[in-house]
């Protein structure tokens, strides 16, 4: 019997020649990763791990907008400083971490990343083994090591191609709606098959990027080529290629063909409410952005840029667009989005998190919102009574012309 | 920790939870006890933290504590004296969080279905029995883990890797 990819991971980080499903394992993270968030900045208070084990960046408040973030950004400039943390990332520098981290070449397959923020399977991208564990990063700090529980991973066989329109956003989206909120409860979510291997970098980050809406354990994707090529062009490190065995096992395997695939959308009160988009065309809307770590890569801004341009923004819309990183951003200057979107009449952002998890634009009762977010509870961009939905970039763009959630194929 | 948590089920939550409910989404930069504490549950009812004996139990259906792992839902729990959550099945990440805490939690499958608000509990963590008194009837619940046990019993992650840290 051989082992998936993710087991082999969990084997050479916890030191055993093999690990099972159900197992409690010691590991150690090759890479801890940390955001300035209120609280989180006790946690480096005591560091006694090699600071080259650590990155930090600065991406929930792109400036601070209270004493209570000054003050964390300043306790992480002061961490970084103490002990000699070398993947800082302050402003002027950063961007949002769940893609900075990959852009600086600290994200390699093989590695086990250790994060907060559960949205750390973006980095199962890169065949990584890449989790959050909330508060459990400060036993890492502390003693190098964490407890986990050995998963059993899922496979998401994936065929066909994407239609216009639709991207992987909304295979992800398809498949919460497919097997519910806890539809792979503890486990890996192993997204493989031609679909995906011939998937960018960028697509495959945004596939894995919430994962923990099915309440799993982390995603992952097996390297090829083009990670290979992603990874090799940002750091001159070596890394392990690895893969699962033919022979592995899998808890479940399920097949995805995404020809057919439609935009979904995920409506009001919860992430895993999921419709074809078809069932929520035409719901006007007050405000749009595109953005967050599950969007705003180039990619991203390309097919909003496709569908944006010679268009107007709605009267009645604001649409807020944030590059994720200040190298999305220079590219997307470069290849002229920029300019679409100014003329179109939308509004350009600093690279950050802030309009996801309600640090600027606050909806009033009433209003709707379509997000390319990564939650939509109710209260999370303002008030309990406003509405949010979230899709894929075109989906967005196309409904900010509109006024209305609209489905992006029109434009296309 | 005790082996045997008794109280009184004073909220039963349905599937899937989500974890920013529990405070609301706006306080999930708030670090304040005393604020999270008012705000349990202050939006379903608002008088509920005064309506908590300290003791009394929680039970919810799957996959209690969805969604994105803020901790002010669960420092909100222990403020107004909860001293068990029992669900039918955690989010992972959330019940990590309540472990390196503390806050003793049990996965107990067929929870919600045989207890309700009012009834009594005796569950006893070292077996994974959960007696509803009430009804008379015990329910099966998976025991914890004693790898787990042993933080709870230290009081904590925070606790535990001192322990650990201190003899070497």
């Amino acid at each position: 019997m051989g082992y998936t990819l993710a087991q082999k991971i969990l084997a050479i980080k916890s030191g055993r020649k093999k690990v099972l499903p159900g197992e409690i394992v010691y590991v150690q993270p090759d890479l801890i990763l940390l955001y300035d968030w209120p609280g989180f900045d006790g946690l480096l208070r005591d560091i006694r791990i090699d600071p080259d084990r650590i990155a930090l960046n600065i991406d929930h408040f792109y400036m601070a907008d209270t004493e209570v973030s000054a003050q964390v950004h300043r306790n992480f400039r002061e961490a970084a400083r103490k002990y000699n943390i070398k993947k800082f990332y302050d402003i002027g520098q950063t961007g949002i971490g769940f893609q900075l981290m990959a852009e600086k070449g600290h994200i390699k397959p093989g590695m086990l990343v250790l994060h907060l923020d559960p949205h750390a399977s973006t980095f199962g991208a890169f065949g990584a083994y890449s989790i959050g564990v909330a508060g459990g990063v400060s036993q890492a700090l502390l003693t190098g090591e964490v407890w986990l529980k050995v998963p059993e991973t899922v496979k998401i066989n994936v065929t066909g191609s994407f239609a216009k329109g639709v991207t992987s956003r909304d295979l992800f989206e398809r498949l919460i709606g497919d097997v519910g909120p806890d539809g792979a409860l503890g486990q890996v979510v192993q997204y493989s098959g031609p679909a995906v291997s011939a998937m960018s970098m960028e697509s495959r980050m945004v596939l894995c990027n919430s994962v923990q809406y099915l309440a799993a354990e982390t995603a992952i994707i097996e390297p090829n080529e083009r990670t290979y090529e992603y990874v090799k062009a940002r750091t001159s490190e070596t890394f392990e290629a690895l893969e699962g065995d033919i022979d592995a096992e899998y808890a479940k395997v399920l097949d995805y063909d995404v020809s057919k695939l439609e935009p979904q959308v995920v409506t009001p009160p919860d992430v895993y409410y999921v419709k074809p988009i078809k069932e929520v065309a035409g719901i006007d809307i007050d405000q749009a952005f595109i953005g967050t770590c599950a969007s705003g890569r180039l990619e991203d801004l390309k097919l909003a840029a496709q569908i944006l341009k010679g268009k107007k923004v709605h009267p009645r819309v604001r649409f807020l667009i944030t590059p994720i990183t200040p190298q999305i951003y220079q590219e997307a200057a470069r290849e002229g989005l920029l300019n679409i979107f100014w003329e179109a009449g939308a509004v350009i952002g600093p690279p950050t998190c802030g309009p996801c998890y309600g640090g600027v634009g606050y909806l009033l009762p009433g209003e709707k919102c379509i997000t390319t977010g990564t939650l939509n509870i109710p209260g999370r961009l303002g008030s309990t009574e406003a509405e949010i939905y979230m899709g894929n970039p075109a989906t967005v763009a196309a409904s900010a012309v509109k006024g209305q959630i609209t489905d992006p194929r029109e434009f296309l | 920790m005790e082996d045997i948590v008794k109280g009184k089920i004073i909220w039963k939550f349905g599937d899937h939870f989500n974890s920013d409910l529990i405070v609301g989404s706006k306080y999930i930069q708030e670090r304040d006890p005393e604020v999270l504490r008012k705000a349990c549950l202050a939006d379903f009812d608002p008088e509920f933290s005064q309506k908590v004996t300290p003791g009394d139990v929680m039970i919810a259906g799957r996959n209690f504590g969805y969604g994105h792992p803020h901790g002010q839902g669960l420092t909100s729990l222990r403020q107004v004296g909860i001293s068990a959550l029992i669900a039918e099945s955690f989010y992972p990440v959330w019940y990590r969080m309540a472990i390196s805490s503390a806050f003793p939690v049990l996965t107990c499958p067929d929870i919600a279905k045989k207890a309700d608000v009012g009834d009594k509990l005796e569950a006893n963590f070292k077996t994974g029995d959960v007696k509803n008194v009430t009804t008379g009837e015990t329910i099966k619940a998976e025991p914890l883990s004693p790898f787990l046990r042993e933080i709870m019993d230290m009081g904590g992650m925070a606790a535990y890797i001192r322990e650990k840290i201190s003899t070497g």
